[in-house]
């Protein structure tokens, strides 16, 4: 299995995309909602909502959108890999093909 | 029929019907491939995957330590929610290019990634056996999750050492036999299993102990002020702690060898949808964590030995079941318990063949890796098992000792995938470095962790400082002495190098 494209090490496949950095900055939005300081908006028991604590509901709520967003997020990857051949993506310039 | 024998009939049901799905599933399959033991020749589905993957969470930690966290710690219980959430999302973006560099280039496991992009042999033995430390410490708590449960479900009938013996060696015959697949296939069994049971009980002790999970929490709130919140008097962990635990668990999640070579068992855009998927899992924990909140209204906290045992204990001296119902629930717990053995048995006897014995016998032919893939399965679970019928400590401590250590990984891993400087030397003084101050403030120091940081992280920050200062001056010391070998060097075995833009 060694005889296929050898690629320098660092060098990502597909390269780093705008979906990318969405999914990174999603991350980084969920992890602020979660943790502290951003928890803080959420840390309290009322109003109890669905039967859950405030922070629990709070959290619940976070985890249902992250997934939607991602969701939203891998729909338009798929769009966009459609109708092009793989390993072309956005961006992608011709010598990066060994 | 006394409740104790149905129990213990529904059980063995439960594991006789594990074994034969296990076996099945390996049916007609190459026996002697190592592509297909450990990774399945690259072709599971996404459903399979998805309990896969979700066999590790519902583990006896989620089945006894996630209520337990409820029960004896309140709010700080929450962060399992947020970190089964979240754990996942960074496979998003390195698992499909995981998945696709793997099929190129023949990886089966993180072993083969790392070196083949450090070209180290004793960075990956390293990793190797701080893996296996971690996976023997997690397979020790299953064990004692499951033994625990057929004890005390049975009455006591089944004695501790029996209990482990026949669930683990189960997981044994059918890892052995049919690989990943095998394990895959039966976590899908014991995957629903669960969850249905985590429902009904949890549901079911919230309104028969409350007049429901709002009235709960209402109940609790007054009677336990801060007990709901974080960092308020009253609450069981400060911000900071909270935050950090959290984190520590979300970096570690895909760093856990065995689910890191779940991006070789599948396609890239399995992947993607199993992360997008993957939350319901965590939304399938609440009810876990309601156990253990009704239980705090209820249960005096020195009526248990460790909080952990709330949920036996509530269905066993609160609740009002019958037979059947009580035998399911042990059938459940049990599978959360064996689900997570089999996958991880099978990460560490697939380690240690592939990462730590087959670098330094590469001429083993594809057969004898097989074997000792195979031999390591019982020599791992011999060990686990010896550590849970002698050994002892709190379940949760366990989970969370492994994880700090496992978490280390996380420079090595994102360093070959985004940093072209990243060198072995570095990768391995940074990992030992992370490892050594994990340990010291785990459990040599826990008290004088600066601003209650969680140990993982400080681990990590020493671990990244080093990581970065050692690459730098590999890199300099290479690039001034001669620069014409450092660009070669990096081309061929991936040092750290300079490899011209184009």
């Amino acid at each position: 299995m060694d005889d296929t494209r050898k690629q320098p090490r660092g060098r990502l496949d597909p390269p780093w995309s705008g979906r990318d950095t969405a999914v990174v900055v999603l991350g980084l939005v969920l992890l602020l909602a979660v943790t502290f300081p951003g928890y803080a908006l959420a840390n309290r028991v009322d109003p109890i909502l669905l039967g859950m604590p405030f922070g629990m509901f709070w959290i619940a709520v976070t985890i249902v959108v992250g997934a939607l967003v991602l969701l939203a997020i891998y729909r338009r990857d798929t769009q966009d890999t459609k109708g092009q051949q793989v390993g072309q993506h956005r961006g992608d310039r011709p010598d990066r093909k060994g | 029929m006394s409740a104790d024998l149905m129990a213990l009939l529904l059980m063995l049901l439960y594991l006789a019907i594990a074994l034969a799905v296990g076996l099945l599933a390996g049916r007609g399959r190459s026996k002697l491939s190592v592509s297909e033991y450990a990774v399945a020749e690259r072709g599971l589905g996404l459903v399979v995957m998805w309990f896969l993957m979700g066999g590790t969470i519902f583990s006896a930690f989620a089945f006894l330590g996630g209520p337990g966290w409820a029960f004896s710690q309140g709010a700080a219980a929450f962060y399992i929610l947020a970190y089964v959430a979240l754990g996942l999302l960074p496979w998003y973006i390195i698992g499909p290019r995981l998945a696709r560099m793997g099929r190129a280039r023949g990886y089966l496991t993180m072993g083969d990634f790392v070196r083949d992009h450090y070209g180290s042999k004793p960075l990956v033995a390293v990793m190797g056996v701080v893996a296996l430390a971690a996976f023997v410490q997690y397979l020790t708590l299953q064990l004692k999750g499951v033994a625990y449960v057929f004890n005390v479900m049975t009455g006591g009938t089944v004695p501790f050492w029996a209990g482990a013996l026949l669930a683990y060696g189960i997981v044994i015959v059918y890892v052995a036999s049919g690989g990943v697949r095998a394990a895959a296939w039966s976590d899908v069994v014991q995957g629903g299993l669960m969850l249905l049971v985590a429902w009904v009980i949890g549901i079911w002790l919230v309104f028969y102990l409350h007049d429901g999970p709002g009235a709960m929490f209402q109940a609790i709130d007054e009677a336990k002020p801060g007990f709901l919140t974080i960092g308020d008097p009253g609450s069981a962990m400060g911000p900071v702690a909270y935050s950090t635990i959290t984190l520590v668990s979300i970096i570690g999640f895909i760093m856990w060898p065995h689910l890191f070579m779940k991006s070789f068992t599948t396609s890239e855009r399995r992947i993607k949808q199993v992360v997008i998927s993957y939350p319901l899992f965590a939304l399938f924990l609440i009810p876990v964590l309601f156990i253990g909140f009704a239980g705090v209204m209820a249960v005096p906290v020195d009526a248990l030995d460790a909080p952990d045992q709330i949920l036996p204990h509530l269905v066993t001296n609160v609740m009002p079941v019958g037979a059947v119902v009580f035998g399911l629930i042990g059938a459940g717990a049990l599978a959360a318990a064996m689900s997570s053995a089999d996958a991880i048995t099978h990460g560490a006897s697939v380690t240690l063949a592939r990462d730590i014995v087959y670098p330094y016998r590469p001429s083993m032919s594809e057969r004898a890796q097989v074997w000792t893939m195979r031999g390591a399965v019982v020599g791992v679970g011999a060990i686990a098992y010896y550590l849970a019928v002698v050994g002892a400590e709190s379940l949760v401590d366990l989970l969370i000792g492994a994880y700090g250590a496992i978490v280390q990984f996380a420079p090595v891993v994102y360093g070959a995938l985004f940093l072209r400087r990243a060198s072995a030397a570095a990768a391995l003084s940074g990992l030992v470095v992370g490892v050594v101050v994990n340990f010291y403030f785990q459990l040599v120091a826990p008290d004088s962790k600066p601003f209650e940081i969680n140990e993982g992280i400080l681990g990590l920050m020493a671990n990244i400082v080093v990581f970065v200062v050692v690459s730098l001056v590999v890199g300099l010391v290479r690039r001034g002495r001669m620069p014409g070998e450092a660009a070669r060097a990096s081309g061929a075995s991936g040092g750290a190098g300079v490899v011209p833009r184009k």
